[in-house]
């Protein structure tokens, strides 16, 4: 930065991709000024586990070693399930962590303390025009409804494309594997994403199309009614267990990019710039990848702002666009799951493993032999 | 009892789709047992092949003919062909691709030749070509018109999702087919 004055750098949002910028910023030039503005309270988020693929926290790793050590401490799992009215098709997938969602960001946030981030609670978490110029840099990180890309939106051109499915994100108490669960029953197709993020308690994220929607009357329903209904149709997987509620209400997914990434020397990073769908679990993964790209490209560029920020588009944005692809194609399978009929397990475990494109045929046989015999060989 | 084997290669997952689809349609044949061998784990041991009274062979069309890993299998085969060990057994075979054309022709030459060169006895589709009418529609079987073979078209961009039922019809109408033909020749004692 010009005339060896001290860099400062302004996070707008607590969350992972802000939080994890902050420290990534901090360690890069540490007599920088970084600080973080969060809105909620410490220890208050929605939400409840996320998940990382081993190969998405390697990723992660020579950026912040510490921070993907935090992460794949918790919950590990090696196999996912697939259930299709009650019969189990267990796949091998490769390895997942899951944390809850606070434990993750009060780590995150621990370890961006050490390091010398001051993270402000309870703030207005958002940014000004007048305000930018107090700042070298501004990243908005403030989530898909951030209100950054929404007051210089002129500028950031989103998009936003909202899918058909309705989401409810619950937790449960119950030690679920990876699964995706398929029920038909009367009232359409009900879908539920559920694994153990702790010792105590699984996400249990409910996904039904428009006319289920609509026939159970969601629309009309509180939050709690909308529970206890959920409750009741998955309570044959349940099994006794209760749901939970942390902030779920009822959500479509909103599938958001924008046209251009920063404003002069403001930039979006995370959800508040672009989103992928908790069905690829992935979410929070491509978040604090935009931190790691964002970081690299600043150093590349000495923290000189506007030509770190260009670099961060020029390179981030092949990759961040073809994940976003193989989200847009999960999203188009989970939309299309409603109006079709699934009857055969094994069908259902292949074509869920195959919807994005991403996976090969000839890899996934190999390490699921036995269930692509089952495929191959009963064929009635 | 005929016992018909079903070979095939996927890269992700199409083709095996189609590989079930003639699975499903040649075991709806009474007295017929199939089963589907991918083909980079039976090239290991073809041998386990000699059993079969039919092979159905299929693989996705990449750069206008058959997969690598398939044509490893044809070349696995090479032993048998010396002796001609799969001499009279029947055939058949199925490809797909995301272009319509694909030029999907070229691999089912190269199926149709391979089982020639094992003294075997081609089965072909059977059904006119669909979908040539201004009355017609992409639900008709056999609407990318092939007479070799089952032809199937998937989308690049969707899973197994994006398969036509009309083409899984057709590849299961193939299975079907060739079934009934083992039936023929085994109960004509040949």
């Amino acid at each position: 930065m010009e005339g060896g004055r001290t860099v400062r750098i302004l996070v707008v949002g607590g969350g992972p991709a802000g939080l994890f910028f902050a420290l990534l910023a901090k360690r890069a030039v540490p007599t920088a000024t970084v600080q973080v503005r969060e809105q909620n309270p410490p220890g208050v988020t929605y939400g409840w586990g996320v998940a990382f693929s081993e190969s998405a926290a390697e990723a992660l790793r020579p950026a912040a070693p510490d921070v993907v050590d935090a992460l794949t401490a918790g919950m590990s799992h090696e196999e996912m399930v697939l259930s299709l009215d009650g019969t189990d098709v267990p796949v091998h997938v490769g390895r997942s962590f899951l944390n809850a969602r606070w434990t993750l960001l009060a780590a995150l946030e621990r370890i961006a303390r050490e390091a010398g981030v001051t993270v402000e609670h309870d703030a207005e978490a958002t940014v000004s025009a007048a305000e930018l110029t107090d700042w070298d840099l501004v990243v908005g990180a403030d989530g898909v409804n951030s209100r950054t890309r929404e007051r210089f939106a002129e500028r950031f051109a989103p998009t936003e494309e909202l899918g058909t499915n309705w989401l409810a994100w619950y937790g449960a108490p119950k030690a679920y594997p990876p699964s995706i669960i398929l029920q038909n029953s009367d009232h359409g197709l009900l879908m539920s994403h559920a694994s153990q993020f702790s010792p105590e308690m699984s996400n249990f994220t409910v996904e039904v199309g428009q006319e289920t929607f609509d026939r159970l009357g969601f629309g009309e329903m509180t939050e709690e009614e909308s529970r206890v209904v959920c409750e009741q149709l998955f309570a044959a997987s349940l099994d006794g267990a209760p749901l939970r509620s942390n902030h779920s209400p009822w959500f479509q997914t909103k599938f958001l990019s924008c046209a251009r990434w920063t404003h002069r020397n403001l930039v979006l990073i995370g959800d508040a710039l672009h989103t992928v769908h908790p069905s690829i679990g992935s979410g929070t993964r491509f978040a604090m990848r935009d931190a790691v790209y964002l970081t690299t490209a600043l150093a590349g560029a000495g923290w000189d702002v506007e030509v770190g920020l260009k670099e961060f588009e020029r390179t981030r944005k092949p990759v961040a666009d073809a994940f976003q692809a193989a989200a847009k194609r999960s999203i188009d399978w989970y939309e299309g799951l409603p109006g079709r009929t699934v009857t055969h397990p094994t069908k259902f475990a292949l074509e869920y493993l195959m919807r994005t494109g991403r996976v090969s045929y000839r890899d996934f046989r190999r390490q699921n032999r036995d269930v692509v015999l089952g495929y191959e060989r009963d064929l009635r | 009892m005929g016992s018909i084997g079903v070979v095939y290669d996927s890269g992700f997952g199409h083709t095996a789709a189609q590989a079930r689809a003639v699975g499903e349609g040649a075991i709806a044949v009474p007295g017929t047992e199939v089963s589907l061998y991918f083909a980079e784990e039976v090239a290991l041991d073809p041998r386990q092949l000699d059993g079969c009274d039919a092979l159905v062979f299929g693989t996705p069309t990449y750069m206008g003919s058959g997969s690598a890993v398939f044509k490893t299998f044809m070349e696995a085969s090479s032993k048998i062909w010396l002796d001609q060990g799969w001499k009279g057994k029947l055939a058949a075979g199925f490809t797909n691709s995301s272009g319509h054309s694909g030029d999907k022709l070229n691999t089912l030459t190269q199926l149709w030749l391979f089982a020639m060169q094992h003294g075997m006895v081609w089965v072909g589709l059977g059904l006119l070509d669909g979908n040539g009418r201004s009355s017609g529609s992409d639900a008709e079987l056999n609407r990318l018109g092939a007479y070799a073979g089952a032809m199937a078209q998937s989308n690049s961009d969707q899973g197994l999702e994006g398969m036509k039922d009309s083409d899984l019809r057709t590849a299961a109408s193939l299975g079907e087919r060739v079934a009934r033909q083992v039936a023929l020749w085994k109960g004509a004692g040949l």
